[in-house]
């Protein structure tokens, strides 16, 4: 039967997001990626995601507490200033603080290791769990055919970009792992798992030995051969990182201050990864899910304890643990990590106790003071301004947090953030680079790398910015929520100091950027029309 | 046409194939039922006309209709601890009585087919953090299930909205004119019957109006769950029933033109609304979508059966199902019929592609091996299913199991490795040579090694691999003198056995079927 390909190849999305898992095999076995050619490629940096499923309620998080409105909306659950902990001026749910080693996130935020970030969401909210989970997951725009499946994830697509031959060629040490019975879509790609799932080191190694298959991958592009191949790629990898994750954490469980942590589920995981990092393991990201945050009852009890308050202090233990830990073995440079949630709840409560799936909401990210600009990013949120379903707005799009992680922490490339997501996004700032770009192309007009004038203006000036050596350059305007305005320049540019129009018809701050390589500026522009 | 019927007889390979899907792999008398029919004889064996449901152990009899207390209602703890431990306790009965059935199963294949409907209309034992769906209720579902695997799939609609677990587990039971629960009127079109959007356009395919409009339609459903419950009627334990005074009596619209007129007090009883409003509802959802519908469970037909890949789609083929499916009244039989019997099915690019779930898996090994998983220890099939992260009556979340590829794991890979050796080392020599004499053939050791292989792996084998399992399978004798040293009880032949079926385990092909 050869009239029919069976794949879809549905051309909705750019970046390939639908591209099937097939691979034509000419290799007879799968090759190993050595640590250093990963290392000279990634540097050291960590990434720990954690997931809090369910909805995390970012009202009840980081708390409008003087903003009366709130409590007009949350008759049942609202925390008044007095039960909540205020540190500047911003009030956090006492179970982030409350009996939390160091103080929690009251201690971290002070310090500046914690970036409290308002207002994250998307275009057009969608209020089912999985279709949500999933948009946060694969970092499409959310505007896209509804029944358009997602197979990929963000950091599944970056990595298979940044590793071609893929699974073919395989990283020494798992390039990253989820602790967590399966994969999440994150780690998911067209070419399989950019990633592994375990959750005691011990037995994955026990169960690993004797895994590779002694068969040759098998050639061509069937159906059969390409779940062979699958197959066949995962059971090489079982074997080979469950050696590699067993050694690391034989090596990192003595190293570790294993004291510090507490019992609850997600410090122990949190402590398998201190021990994985400290044992020399080069895995680039980790995946954590906290349960349980879809609280449509009995979300507070009446002493503001209750569900949330214990996910919340659960969170908070877990990465203040971490983080100390972390210090004093060293790597905590090394460590940027953030919360995602696949969306806020309702600003209002729904009568029981409990609020209904919303929309925009918050999110962490803390790390080490060099390396993050602690302290509270955008506006708070604007309870006077709602959806039609009555839902927060967004103000920043959730995908400009990935972005800078990618450009700042997995040396990616701003062109490569348009591969990834289909669309050029901007990064906000709130991390800092830890390595300087080997390579300079550009360099200072004056006092800066972007010269704009007049500024602020009407919509119309123009951009100044010389080229050292000549590059691709790409000149755009972003909006403050990140997303693209327009794209001035997208091409290769000899030297020479070049003078570029540009023309905005709207009042407001936008953003210009000039890139080339991995380096990337950033100059506001104010328009007054 | 793609569904161009199969003209030949089956022989062991392709008889094979159809049973290594309809079932959770043969017995080899089974196969031998079917070799040399035709692919239509073969599946009216295979799908058969049994209506006779598996009748429940003694132990289940004893709870089947007893009522509990609320476990949730203001008990003193250690009484509510000891009620959700009986209740536990009788889920893992129940789950246990259903995947010895699989176990044992004989033609027809029924279990199959109702896991197929399970996998689409998700219940979940503990449905939130807290609550636990009455087992009583699961095996009702678990029976309906199975009742309906081959019926109208408009029947089934209507019968799994009314069925008691799910009345429990997508909030019904809790939905009323003052408060319409949206709940299950969500998933009913997201997850149970047409999708968010058209499969061939991406239309959406309801608003959030219809689904505030068909919850009222629902409002009042309750069942008899508990001992003592509020409202409940006696001598009814754990079946459905209507709270007429929390049924909302307005008129209804769904979608632009479905309407549900509003109904009089004295029509607001059980009988009339379970016919003008819920029946009437689901009229409306195939009325208007009948053809989304059908089309969306094609392609979960095809997901489950043919290839699992979710990117796996041919529009010729979904629209030639979903005609089918619209002309014989969404019944899922007749589409069974045609696809089974297909060229297509049996095609090169079909044939061993489909990555076994863990319940194909850990019960095909008992199969395969005539040997339970409760040999090693009480609970062991499910214990191992579970492990495999396939927990009946316990998926992740509503949408059901992702499966395909989320199956095999670095996490989950071991561990069917594992199992699969645990349960061969189970076996005795004697076992091993009376699973080899099964075979039937004594002519001479190549037949044999042949058919054991198509057997066992779903794909012809290169060569090499060929030769490699017959050295092992031989285990240094002589090809003439096998068969005689089988029948001979020969310790050589049941350890070339052995490391012939434990190299089979290792390799990735055993995970296919």
């Amino acid at each position: 039967m050869e009239r029919r390909k069976f794949i879809k190849n549905t051309a909705v999305v750019g970046a390939g997001m639908l591209a099937i898992p097939n691979l034509i095999y000419s290799q007879k076995d799968i090759e190993v990626i050595p640590n250093e050619k990963l290392l000279s490629d990634f540097d050291d940096n960590i990434v720990i995601f954690i997931e809090l499923f369910g909805g995390n309620d970012g009202l009840n998080t980081i708390i409008p507490a003087e903003d009366d409105e709130y409590f007009k909306l949350r008759p049942s659950i609202n925390i008044p200033p007095e039960e909540a902990v205020k540190v500047n001026d911003v009030y956090f749910n006492r179970g982030l603080v409350k009996d939390v080693y160091n103080n929690g996130f009251q201690r971290m935020f002070e310090d500046g290791r914690l970036a409290v970030i308002q207002g994250i969401g998307y275009d057009q909210p969608n209020m089912s769990h999985f279709r949500s989970e999933d948009i946060w997951q694969s970092g499409i725009n959310p505007k896209t055919n509804n029944s358009l499946k997602l197979l990929e994830g963000w950091l599944g697509r970056y990595f298979a970009l940044k590793l071609p031959d893929f699974p073919l060629n395989i990283p020494e040490h798992p390039i990253s792992i989820a602790i967590d019975g399966t994969t999440p879509l994150m780690f998911k790609s067209e070419k399989g798992d950019m990633g592994i799932a375990l959750t005691d080191p011990e037995k994955f190694y026990e169960l690993g030995h004797g895994l590779t298959p002694k068969e040759s991958l098998i050639s061509g592009n069937s159906n059969y051969a390409n779940e062979f191949n699958y197959i066949h790629t995962i059971a090489k990898q079982s074997e080979l990182y469950s050696n590699a994750v067993y050694n690391a954490y034989q090596v990192g469980k003595d190293k570790i201050n294993a004291t510090i942590y507490s019992d609850n589920s997600l410090s122990q995981k949190m402590k398998l990864i201190s021990s994985l990092i400290a044992g020399g393991l080069k895995t680039k990201v980790f995946f954590l899910r906290l349960s349980n945050f879809d609280s449509h009852a009995q979300q507070m009890d009446a002493a503001y304890g209750g569900g949330h308050y214990a996910l919340l202090n659960s969170l908070a233990s877990a990465v203040s643990e971490f983080m100390d830990d972390a210090l004093k073995l060293g790597f905590s440079e090394r460590i940027t990590g953030m919360t995602i949630s696949e969306f806020g709840r309702r600003t209002y409560d729904n009568g029981s106790r409990g609020t209904d799936h919303g929309a925009a909401s918050m999110q962490f990210l803390f790390g080490n003071d060099k390396f993050v600009n602690g302290g509270y990013w955008n506006n708070r949120p604007n309870l006077k301004d709602l959806d039609i379903n009555g839902n927060l707005k967004y103000q920043t799009d959730y995908r400009v947090i990935y972005t800078e992680v990618l450009e700042k922490r997995l040396s990616a490339k701003p062109e490569d953030i348009e591969k990834v997501f289909g669309e050029s996004l901007l990064p906000l700032n709130v991390l800092e680079n830890r390595v300087s770009s080997v390579e300079s192309y550009l360099n200072k007009v004056k006092d800066d790398y972007l010269l704009i004038s007049p500024n602020p203006n009407y919509g119309i000036g123009t951009i100044t910015f010389e080229v050292f050596r000549a590059s691709k350059i790409q000149l755009s305007i972003y909006n403050t929520n990140g997303k693209l305005k327009t794209k001035l320049i997208d091409r290769f540019m000899v030297e020479g100091v070049y003078t570029v129009n540009f023309n905005i018809n709207e009042s407001g701050l936008y953003f210009c950027s000039l890139s080339s390589g991995n380096k990337r500026y950033v100059q506001k522009i104010l328009v007054n029309r | 046409m793609i569904l161009n019927e199969l003209n030949e007889q089956l022989d062991f390979r392709k008889a094979m194939h159809l049973l290594r899907r309809l079932t959770f792999h043969p017995k080899i008398e089974q196969v031998n039922q079917l070799v040399g029919k035709t692919p239509k004889e073969a599946l009216s064996i295979i799908l058969g006309n049994q209506t006779q449901l598996p009748e429940p152990t003694s132990s289940m009899k004893s709870w089947l209709d007893k009522l509990e207390e609320d476990p949730l209602s203001n008990l003193p703890l250690d009484i509510r601890f000891e009620i959700e431990a009986k209740l536990k306790q009788r889920c893992a009965e129940f789950i246990n009585w259903w995947l010895d059935i699989m176990s044992e199963e004989s033609l027809p294949s029924v279990e199959k087919f109702t896991l197929f409907l399970l996998s689409i209309w998700s219940i979940d034992f503990t449905y939130d953090t807290l609550a636990l769906i009455p087992p009583p209720l699961l095996y009702r579902n678990n029976q309906m299930m199975r009742k309906n695997r081959f019926s109208s799939y408009k029947q089934i609609a209507e019968d799994v909205t009314m069925d008691g677990s799910m009345l429990m587990f997508q909030s019904v039971f809790f939905s009323s004119k003052e408060a319409p629960n949206e709940n299950y009127m969500r998933e009913l079109m997201e997850l149970f019957t047409m999708g968010i959007g058209d499969l061939e356009t991406g239309k959406a395919n309801y608003t959030e109006g219809d689904i505030r409009e068909g919850a009222k339609a629902l409002t009042g459903w309750r069942t008899v769950a508990y001992l003592g419950q509020e409202g409940a009627p006696s001598n009814r334990p754990f079946e459905t029933f209507l709270d007429r005074n929390r049924h909302d009596l307005q008129g209804k619209k769904i979608f632009q033109y479905g309407e549900i007129a509003p109904i009089s007090e004295a029509d607001n009883n059980e009988n009339q609304v379970r016919q003008k409003e819920v029946k009437g509802l689901i009229d409306i959802l195939f009325k208007w979508r009948g053809e989304q519908i059908a089309k969306f469970v094609s392609d979960k037909i095809v997901k489950y059966f043919v290839y699992s890949n979710p990117a796996y789609s041919d529009l010729d083929l979904i629209k030639e199902m979903a005609q089918i499916l619209m002309d014989n009244n969404y019944e899922l039989r007749a589409v069974y019929e045609k696809l089974f019997s297909s060229e297509y099915f049996y095609s090169d690019e079909i044939i061993a592609c489909q990555i076994k779930t863990p319940t194909e898996y850990i019960i095909g090994l008992e199969r395969f091996l005539n040997q339970n998983f409760d040999s090693i220890g009480g609970g062991y099939t499910r214990n191992a299913v579970n492990s495999l992260e396939q927990v009946l009556y316990e998926p992740p979340d509503v949408s059901g199991w992702t499966g395909y590829r989320t199956w095999i794991s670095t996490t989950t890979y071991p561990l069917r490795i594992k199992y699969a050796i645990d349960l061969l080392n189970k076996k005795s020599n004697v076992e091993l040579i009376e699973l080899f004499l099964q075979f039937n053939v004594h002519t001479n050791f190549n037949e044999l090694f042949d058919k054991s292989l198509i057997y066992i792996l779903p794909k012809q084998l290169s060569q090499d691999r060929v030769q490699e399992l017959k050295t092992l399978l031989l285990n240094g004798i002589d090809e003439n003198d096998w068969l005689n040293q089988l029948s001979q009880n020969n310790v050589k032949c049941a350890e070339g056995i052995r490391s012939y079926i434990g190299r089979i385990i290792v390799s990735p092909d055993f995970q296919l079927c």
